[in-house]
């Protein structure tokens, strides 16, 4: 038995009410293995979510649900964005800064 | 720190949101949970992790004070862990946050003993204070 994290879901809704995520294109640094993004990702248009640990990435990618299609996930670092110039709404540090 | 924020800039549209979402180190009470209440053993030393809250910070400063983020708003709350027993959130303290948080001799026997007393649908809590930060992206022409 793994720990329990946010069961409530108390910090995606601070997110999402921050944010305003709605149908915007969303960079997640730090995603991790998803745990924050499966969460949001259905109500934003596009998400990239990117972390240096591929470990967590692949188990993030096992973890994707099959209702979420419109997610990426990428081995990066922020300091090198493989990305085009303006082109996210949002940018989301999560737990990452 | 700040290149990775330098990057974000680059990325985001302009007027775009940059979310710096995080916990605090602050110090928060270990709870044992009981069917009648909750009990805290103590307070975890997370002084080891405030460097990483301050180069953090130091970092969005920097780059708020060059001119590349305007900082919108903030707020704080808590998001709460919860294991079923002391020996999950040993492995996880040893495992994921050993440079992270420090818990006392001390602070493990008094853990033990109120879940001991405890009664059998008994659960570990560790609420951990979170902030969210809101910035916008600045365009140059706004600096000049």
């Amino acid at each position: 038995m793994e720990r329990i994290r946010d069961p409530e879901g108390v910090e995606v809704k601070h997110l999402i009410n921050a944010g305003h995520l709605t149908g915007k294109d969303v960079l997640e640094i730090g995603c991790g293995y998803g745990w924050l993004t499966w969460q949001y990702a259905g109500i934003a248009n596009k998400v990239y979510g990117i972390d240096p640990c591929l470990p967590d990435l692949q188990e993030g990618k096992n973890s994707q649900p099959d209702s979420i299609t419109n997610v990426s996930l990428a081995q990066t670092i922020g300091e090198s964005l493989p990305f085009s110039s303006s082109i996210f709404d949002i940018s989301v540090f999560a737990s990452s800064l | 720190m700040v290149h990775a924020l330098k990057e974000v800039w680059r990325v985001l549209k302009p007027g775009g949101i940059l979310i710096d979402l995080r916990p605090i180190s602050v110090d928060v009470p270990l709870l044992i949970l009981t069917a009648s209440g909750w009990k805290s053993a103590g307070l975890p030393d997370q002084s080891p992790d405030r460097v990483h809250d301050f180069a953090a910070n130091r970092a969005i400063h920097r780059v708020v004070l060059d001119g590349f983020f305007i900082r919108l708003k903030q707020e704080y709350f808590v998001t709460k862990y919860y294991w079923n027993n002391l020996k999950e959130l040993k492995s996880d303290v040893e495992n994921c946050w050993k440079e992270d948080i420090i818990v006392s001799k001390e602070i493990w026997h008094h853990a033990r003993l109120l879940y001991k007393s405890g009664s059998t649908q008994r659960r570990v809590q560790f609420p951990l204070r979170r902030k969210l930060v809101m910035y916008r992206r600045r365009d140059h022409k706004e600096a000049e």
